[in-house]
């Protein structure tokens, strides 16, 4: 690919995307392990979002040590969680399950 | 412009090595695209008064700038005319919008998709369709300008189909989805006039929108037996409108927009009595869609009672969110566009 995008610059042609965003890897760091970790927990609002998130809670909880969980749910799948969501989970949290699928 | 008797066969042959070069870069729809050169792009700007270095703002989802040159140069590569430049432009900007929900439209299992309404003067003065096929192929403006718009989403926004895009299915739109109203055989105001805009004024209207579902009716001379057919399109199971409501569009023909108009009937009337009549029993909701039997988890309002079985769900919480438009040509089909999530935002066109 980078050998397609040199020659395209060798060209002079202009890109149309921006390149700096496109590759900005945006992972957070890995845990090693969520023994006494916070963990949050994003319902989606999609059938069964809570019922599964909420055994997932549980289980990280009994079985791997998680030291609390913060539940919150969205208004809607289909938009962004509301900032006061993102920023408590944020302040909160170790880590984030943010949604569940179909 | 190169007269064609400047065109050898060899500046063809490197002209098709570009376009193969430029589909290697993962910068086109998987059709052919026009070469952005620095030569292309400044004629495309020349469209526009605005500095090139201008920020409108960051595509999501991974958030690419949104400089009045990088939308010129997917113009360029849409196939834009520079006039049509300034309705790229206002889309984008209007995409923007929060209330269009644009990260949710791009990234979604869903099949919706932005779609592009011109309303005012520029529709004429650029040839952009609103009649026959006026979804369908054949003019430059309507294929381009929506083609642009696209590919401002993929390429800055970094949608990337099955990466980014998770669309199930996606549809035709996502190459281009650009119509106009049918202004001259509109009865009613245009939807721009209607959201306060003067009718001297030209507008770009942007929604996400599934494709177009067709309504066929040929018989009905009155409105209250067309707007059953439209009704019943409206109202189905497999529709997130069902359980979500939300904004969704009806866009009438002219034929159909006639026998209402000469009913007496403004726009208000037909809203009111859709709102009314696209419902389903709460009885067929419960049998599937999107949460089953479990409607405590739908976004309904407080007045509906289910418990009651007799109850009906309206598609829309109130009879504002169906919005309506006329375009097409003769002939006796309307559509619906259902919506996902989004709400349609209307911007004036900037030169």
């Amino acid at each position: 690919m980078s050998d397609v995008l040199d020659r395209i610059h060798r060209l002079g042609l202009l890109d149309p995307t921006d390149q700096e965003v496109l590759q900005r890897r945006t992972l957070a760091p890995r845990l090693v392990e969520i023994r006494g970790k916070v963990g949050g927990f994003i319902d989606n609002r999609k059938q069964n979002a809570n019922v599964l998130l909420d055994h997932l809670a549980e289980r990280l909880s009994t079985e791997y040590g998680m030291a609390e969980a913060m539940s919150r749910a969205k208004f809607i799948y289909s938009r962004v969680a509301e900032p006061p969501i993102i920023d408590e989970l944020a302040e909160r949290c170790d880590f984030v399950v943010a949604a569940i699928g179909d | 412009m190169t007269m064609p008797e400047e065109i050898t066969s060899q500046s063809l042959d490197d002209l098709t090595a570009v376009m193969e070069l430029l589909f290697e870069s993962g910068w086109t729809d998987g059709l052919p695209v026009m070469p952005p050169t620095p030569r292309n792009v400044q004629r495309m700007l020349a469209g526009t008064a605005r500095p090139l270095d201008e920020l409108i703002g960051r595509i999501p989802p991974k958030g690419g700038r949104a400089t009045i040159e990088k939308i010129a140069i997917n113009a360029v590569m849409a196939g834009c005319k520079p006039t049509y430049l300034p309705v790229v432009i206002s889309a984008v900007e209007a995409l923007l919008d929060d209330r269009c929900n644009t990260r949710g439209v791009q990234c979604s299992t869903h099949i919706a998709t932005p779609l592009v309404i011109v309303n005012g003067p520029i529709v004429q003065a650029l040839d952009i369709n609103s009649g026959h096929n006026v979804f369908g192929q054949g003019w430059r403006a309507n294929a381009t300008i929506g083609r642009a718009v696209k590919l401002v989403l993929v390429n800055l926004g970094g949608a990337v189909p099955g990466v980014t895009d998770k669309a199930t299915f996606g549809h035709p739109g996502k190459f281009t989805y650009c119509i106009a109203e049918n202004e001259a055989a509109n009865p009613w105001e245009p939807l721009h006039v209607e959201r306060g805009f003067a009718s001297t004024e030209s507008t770009v209207t942007v929604f996400g929108a599934e494709a177009p579902h067709n309504i066929n009716n040929h018989w009905s001379a009155t409105p209250h037996d067309l707007l059953r057919t439209v009704a019943d399109t409206m109202a189905t199971l497999g529709s997130n409108h069902l359980y979500l409501g939300g904004e969704s569009f009806v866009v009438f023909s002219p034929e159909h927009a006639d026998v209402l108009a000469k009913a007496g009937w403004a726009k208000r009337d037909v809203r009111a009595f859709l709102f009314e009549q696209a419902r389903k029993p709460l009885t067929q909701v419960k049998i599937g869609g999107m949460y089953g039997p479990e409607t405590r988890r739908n976004l309904w309002p407080r007045w509906i009672d289910h418990e009651n079985a007799a109850e009906r769900i309206p598609i829309a919480r109130r009879p504002e969110d169906i919005t309506i438009l006329v375009a097409g040509g003769a002939g006796r089909h309307s559509v619906y566009l259902p919506g996902w999530g989004s709400r349609s935002v209307t911007r004036k066109i900037e030169c």
